[in-house]
C-alpha cells in the first residue's frame, strides 16, 4: 500500500540542484537562439548551430558565460551534484499517530544524487542517478538501501507556488525509486519501534522492499530567495556570476529546495518509479480570488490515497499550493471527501472533512504532507468501489480520482538507434492492479493531430507498445485509458494529470565509429563536446588532454561501460554518448569495440512502432 | 595529543591573533588526513575513504568558518602552509608531532589524537582508557568562544569578505557578521571534531550536533577496524562488529615526503612532485584570493585542489629511485611562484 500504508518514516530538509543548465538551450526552433546550445536529438554541444569540436570548446564555454546574463543560463559550470543537506527524520508513525521520540527522530538522511534530464529542454524528466541511500548512521538507528534505479520526476506542478516567481521557483514535484529487501537494503532497528516495525513487515513476502517518495519545493537560485525573473536583483547576480566564471576556476552556481518525504513500505504491484496509488487529479479550479491556474494561478495538484487498516491516507505532499515564500499553504477552508457510485449512479456521500489545520504548513511539515481520516471499517469497504473526490465548501472539485489509470513501468527509457523499448504500463482500477481486457492509448505529447496507438492489457493488467528507434530523437509518450479518450492534442498535456514515458533514442553515429582511431577524431566526435558542455569534467580529468585521457584508459571504460549506466559515477554524467562514439573512443583507448553494444545497435526488431514515423504522423499539421 | 596555548586575550589583536591560530589548526589537519585517504588503494577500504572523505570535507568548512570570523572581526586571513613532519598550530609542547602518514593504523592514531576530547565516552569493550590532556582543540575553542563573546558589537564588520555555502558545501558554511554567528561556527567545528565530552554533568556523546558520529570517532573505528554501535549500556555504544578495512590495500607511499630527496628519484617522480607542489601553491593563493574578497576565489581554490587530486593520482603510480615505493603530495606551498594574494 506504499508510503500511505503503516509504518511509516518522515523526514524533511533541502537539497542543493547542480547541474549544467546550457543545455536547456535547443540548438534550433526556440528563438531567440542561445549561441552555446545543444542538439538533444543528435547529441551534440552546438556553437551557433554547430557541433562543437576541439577549436570551438573554449567558444562555447565563453557562449555559455555570456548566456547567464543574455538567456537566463544561471549555471553553465554545474558539477551535477545534488546532496541532501539539513535533513533528518522528522517523525514516525507506526499507526498510532505522529511520534517524534522514537530513537530513530532526528537522524540525518544522507543522499547524493546526480541531477540529469533525460529530455534536456523540457522540465518533464529530471532523474537523479546515486548509488545509496542512507537514513541514519551505520552503528545506529538506520535505514541503508543501495541503488537499484535512479529516482524519477513527476507530476511537477508549476503553480505550485506562483508568489516564488524565479525561474522554476513556482514549482514543486514529487520524486520516487524503492528499494528491494533482496538488492542490499539493511534495516537496523535497535530500540526504534518503527524500524522493529518495518523490520516485521519486510518479512512478508506481499513487501517487496521500502518505498522513497519525497517532494521538492520552494527552490532558491543564487542563493537569494528575495530574487524574482527579470528584477535588478536577479540581474546584478547575474553579473556576478558571470565575474565569477570569466575568473576561472570552478564556479558552480547551485539552486536549493525544501523537501519533506516518507518512507514506507513497497508491496506487490506497486510501480517502482512513481505514485500508483489511487490518483485524485487536479480538476484545474480557481481559488478563490486567485488567478485561474491556465494563467499561472495556484493550482491545487495531484494527490494520492489509500485506505489503510483504520481510515484514508491521502498524499497531499504535492498539493496544496503557497501562498508566499514562507511556504504557507492557501486555506481553501474545510474540504470535504466525497464518495461516489461510478457513474450512471448519480449518489455522492460525504466521507469526511479536512479541516484546513490538517494541510496547512505546520501539518504538511510534521507529516510530510500525509493525511489520516479514521473511517469505519464498513465505510473503509465501501471506498473500495465508490469514486473519491475532494471538495471546498462551495461544492467547487479541486481532485476527482482518475478511476481507470495507466501508470508506465519505467519513467524515462534510453534505448540505442536500432533497438526496441518496450514501453508498458500497468493499468489500475482505484488503486489495484486491473485485469485483462483495458484498452490503453499511447500518443506523441507535442501531437498536433489526434493520431494514437492502442493496446490492451494482459491478464495482470499490463499493457506493452514496443517502439523501435529508428533514429536519434526524444519523444514523450503519453497513456491513457479506455475506448476514447480525449487525446492530449495541441499543448493541453499536463504532467500533473497525465501519465508518460519518455524515450530517449540516441543515434548510432555509425559515421562516428569508423573514423580512424587518432585522437583528433576521438577529440573532435567524442570529447570535445562534454569538454564544452560539462566544464566540471575538468576537475576529474581533462578531456582535452591527450595524455591525461590515455593515462586514465582503464577508468575511463569502467565508467563509460553501459553496464554501470545507473551508477553514479557514469560518464558522460549527461548519459548521452552513442554506441558510435563510444566505438570510436574504446578503438582509441585500445579496447575494440564494446561488441554487445554494437550488435545492439544494429539489431532491428520489426514488430516495433517506428516511433519516428508514428510521432512524425502525430505531428503532422491537420489539412482542413 | 594536542596541547594548545592559550592566553586570555586583551586586546582585539590578541583575539584576531587565536582566530588566526584556529585557521592554521584547521589547514594543518587537512595534509595528513589527505594524505592517508587518497593512498587508499583504488577500489579498496570504502568504509575508511567514506570516513576520510567527510573528515576533511568538514576540516575544510570548519576552516572557511574561522576564515568567515576572522573577517568579522577585521582581521587579514593568513593561509599559512605548514610543514610535515611538524608539530600542530600552536602546539605548546610539541607533544604531537604530525606526519604524513600512508593509510594505516598509526595513520588513524594520529587523527585521534588531533582530535581528541577532553573526556571520550568509554565504550565497554574498550580495555585501554584514555589519557586526557590538558588542554584539547575543544577546549580551545571553547576559550575561543568567549572571547569573541567579550568583543564589542563595534568589533563586528557585518558582510566582510565572507564566504557561504553558495557554492560549495550546501548549509554547512555560513557567514559570520556577529558574536552569534561566531558561537554556532565554534559550536559546529567542535561538535564535529570530538562530539560531546564527559563531563561530572553530562555522560557525553560520539555523536556531533546533526547526529553524525564526530571526527575522534569516526578515527577510533578505522584504528580498531570496528563500528561503534548503539547500545543499551550507561555509555550508550559498544564496539560493534568488524569494519572491514585492510591496511594492506595502500600505495607502497613513503611518509613525510616533503623530508625525501626526490633528486635522486626518477625524473618522472620530481615531475609528479612538482605538479603536485604546484597545484597546493595555487590552492594556497585561491584560498588568499577567497578570504580576502578576490572574485572567484573559492572556485580557483576548488580548482587546484582538484588538480592536486590529479597529480597525486600521478604521483603516487610513479615509483621512487628503489622502483618499488611512490610518494604522495608532499604538500609543500612555492611562494615564489605565486606570491598570495596576486590572484585576488
Amino acid at each position: 500500500m506504499s508510503i500511505l500504508e503503516f509504518p511509516r518514516i518522515y523526514f524533511r530538509g533541502d537539497i542543493a540542484w547542480d547541474p549544467v543548465t546550457t543545455n536547456n538551450y535547443p540548438t534550433v526552433d526556440r528563438p531567440p537562439l542561445a549561441p552555446a546550445a545543444y542538439d538533444e536529438n543528435a547529441c551534440d554541444a552546438t556553437l551557433s548551430q554547430v557541433a562543437v569540436s576541439a577549436q570551438s570548446v573554449a567558444g562555447f564555454r565563453q557562449a555559455a558565460i555570456n548566456e547567464v546574463g543574455n538567456f537566463g543560463n544561471w549555471n553553465p559550470a554545474g558539477s551535477y551534484r545534488c546532496p541532501f543537506y539539513d535533513t533528518a527524520i522528522s517523525g514516525v508513525d507506526v499507526g498510532n499517530g505522529l511520534d517524534t521520540n522514537d530513537t530513530f527522530a532526528k537522524a540525518p538522511v544522507n543522499f547524493t544524487g546526480m541531477l540529469v534530464d533525460c529530455e534536456p529542454y523540457g522540465a518533464y524528466t529530471s532523474q537523479l542517478f546515486f548509488d545509496d541511500m542512507s537514513f541514519g548512521i551505520e552503528g545506529g538507528c538506520r535505514i541503508y538501501g543501495k541503488r537499484v534505479e535512479r529516482f524519477n520526476d513527476r507530476f511537477i506542478n508549476f503553480s505550485a507556488n506562483p508568489s516564488n516567481n524565479m525561474i522554476a521557483g513556482v514549482a514543486s514535484v514529487m520524486w520516487q525509486t524503492c528499494f528491494p529487501k533482496n538488492a542490499g537494503l539493511e534495516v537496523d532497528a535497535f530500540d526504534s519501534n518503527v524500524l522493529q516495525a518495518l523490520q516485521g513487515c519486510l518479512s512478508d513476502a506481499d513487501v517487496l522492499g521500502l518505498m522513497v517518495r519525497f517532494v521538492t519545493y520552494r527552490t532558491v537560485y543564487y542563493d537569494d530567495d528575495t530574487l524574482a525573473n527579470g528584477s535588478p536583483a536577479t540581474a546584478a547576480a547575474a553579473a556576478a556570476l558571470q565575474a565569477k566564471l570569466n575568473a576561472g576556476g570552478f564556479q558552480p552556481n547551485q539552486a536549493r529546495s525544501m523537501l519533506v518525504g516518507t518512507v514506507g513500505l513497497w508491496r506487490q504491484g506497486e510501480v517502482f518509479t512513481e505514485a500508483s496509488d489511487r490518483a485524485l487529479i487536479s480538476t484545474m479550479a480557481a481559488i478563490p480570488g486567485q488567478t485561474d491556474p491556465s494563467r499561472g494561478g495556484p493550482t491545487v495538484a495531484t494527490a494520492f490515497a489509500r485506505t489503510t487498516a483504520t481510515g484514508l491516507a491521502l498524499d497531499f505532499s504535492n498539493t496544496m499550493p503557497c501562498t508566499n515564500r514562507a511556504t504557507d499553504k492557501f486555506d481553501l477552508g474545510p474540504l470535504t471527501v466525497t464518495a461516489a457510485d461510478p457513474p450512471p449512479a448519480v449518489a455522492i456521500a460525504q466521507i469526511a472533512t479536512i479541516a484546513s489545520s490538517q494541510y496547512n504548513r505546520k501539518a504538511f511539515e510534521a507529516t510530510s504532507g500525509i493525511i489520516d481520516i479514521p473511517l469505519p471499517a464498513a465505510t473503509l469497504a465501501q471506498l473500495a468501489g465508490m469514486d473519491l473526490a475532494i471538495t471546498t465548501a462551495d461544492g467547487t472539485a479541486f481532485l476527482t480520482e482518475d478511476v481507470v489509470r495507466a501508470v508506465p513501468l519505467q519513467a524515462n527509457v534510453y534505448i540505442n538507434q536500432g533497438e526496441t523499448a518496450e514501453l508498458s504500463v500497468q493499468v489500475y482500477l482505484r488503486g489495484v492492479p486491473a485485469g485483462a481486457g483495458v484498452t490503453v492509448t499511447m500518443s506523441d505529447l507535442n501531437a498536433s493531430q489526434p493520431t494514437s496507438v492502442k493496446q490492451v492489457t494482459n491478464s495482470g493488467g499490463v499493457a506493452t507498445f514496443p517502439v523501435l528507434g529508428t533514429t536519434g530523437e526524444i519523444i514523450g509518450w503519453v497513456f491513457q485509458t479506455g475506448d476514447n479518450p480525449v487525446l492530449p492534442v495541441g499543448g493541453v498535456f499536463t504532467p500533473l494529470n497525465n501519465t508518460y514515458t519518455y524515450l530517449r533514442v540516441l543515434p548510432a553515429d555509425a559515421n562516428i565509429a569508423a573514423l580512424p582511431p587518432t585522437w583528433d577524431n576521438v577529440h573532435n566526435y567524442v570529447l570535445a563536446s562534454w569538454e564544452a558542455m560539462a566544464p566540471c569534467m575538468d576537475n576529474w580529468l581533462r578531456l582535452g588532454d591527450q595524455q591525461q585521457v590515455l593515462a586514465y584508459a582503464n577508468l575511463i571504460r569502467t565508467l563509460t561501460d553501459p553496464v554501470n549506466f545507473e551508477s553514479f559515477r557514469f560518464m558522460p554524467v549527461t548519459r548521452d554518448m552513442s554506441v558510435g562514439q563510444r566505438t570510436l573512443l574504446y578503438n582509441f583507448l585500445g579496447f575494440g569495440a564494446p561488441a554487445a553494444a554494437l550488435n545492439a545497435a544494429v539489431a532491428t526488431k520489426p514488430d516495433g512502432i517506428d516511433q519516428q514515423a508514428l510521432s512524425r504522423s502525430m505531428r503532422a499539421p491537420v489539412i482542413n | 595529543m594536542i596541547k594548545l596555548a592559550w592566553q586570555t586575550p586583551q586586546t582585539l589583536a590578541d583575539v584576531q591573533a587565536a582566530v588566526q591560530t584556529a585557521i592554521d589548526l584547521e589547514f594543518s589537519t587537512l595534509p595528513p588526513y589527505l594524505y592517508a585517504k587518497m593512498t587508499i588503494l583504488p577500489g579498496s577500504n570504502a568504509p575508511a575513504f567514506a570516513r576520510l572523505n567527510a573528515i576533511v570535507g568538514q576540516e575544510m568548512i570548519h576552516m572557511c568558518l574561522a576564515c568567515n570570523i576572522m573577517n568579522a572581526i577585521g582581521g587579514t586571513v593568513q593561509i599559512n602552509p605548514p610543514s610535515y613532519p611538524g608539530p600542530l598550530p600552536g602546539d605548546v609542547d610539541a607533544g604531537l608531532i604530525i606526519h604524513l602518514l600512508p593509510f594505516s593504523q598509526a595513520a588513524m592514531a594520529q587523527g585521534m589524537a588531533i582530535e581528541e576530547p577532553s573526556e571520550a565516552i568509554d565504550p565497554p569493550e574498550l580495555q585501554a582508557a584514555l589519557v586526557a590532556p590538558d588542554v584539547t582543540i575543544g577546549e580551545f575553542y571553547d576559550l575561543l568562544d568567549k572571547a569573541l563573546q567579550a568583543l564589542p558589537a563595534t568589533a563586528w564588520l557585518p558582510n566582510n569578505n565572507q564566504i557561504s555555502d553558495q557554492q560549495f558545501f550546501p548549509g554547512q558554511i555560513f557567514a559570520v557578521n556577529n558574536k552569534d554567528d561566531a558561537h554556532k561556527a565554534i559550536t559546529q567545528i567542535v561538535s564535529e571534531g570530538e562530539g560531546t565530552p564527559v563531563t561530572p554533568t553530562d555522560n557525553g556523546s560520539p555523536l556531533d550536533f546533526q547526529n553524525e558520529l564526530a571526527h575522534f570517532y569516526r578515527f577510533w573505528e578505522m584504528d580498531r577496524n570496528q563500528v561503534l554501535v548503539k547500545d543499551p549500556n550507561p555509555v550508550g555504544f559498544a564496539w560493534g562488529g568488524p569494519l572491514g578495512l585492510d591496511f594492506s590495500q595502500v600505495y607502497p607511499a613513503i611518509a613525510d615526503p616533503e623530508s625525501h630527496d626526490f633528486s635522486q628519484d626518477p625524473p618522472a617522480a620530481q615531475q609528479a612532485q612538482a605538479a603536485c607542489n604546484a597545484a597546493y601553491t595555487a590552492l594556497v593563493n585561491g584560498l588568499v584570493s577567497a578570504f580576502r574578497g578576490g572574485t572567484g576565489g573559492l572556485g580557483l581554490a576548488v580548482r587546484a585542489m582538484f588538480d592536486l587530486r590529479m597529480a597525486a593520482m600521478t604521483a603516487l603510480t610513479t615509483p621512487l629511485a628503489d622502483g618499488h615505493s611512490v610518494a604522495g603530495a608532499a604538500f609543500v606551498y612555492s611562494p615564489n611562484a605565486a606570491p598570495q594574494g596576486d590572484a585576488a
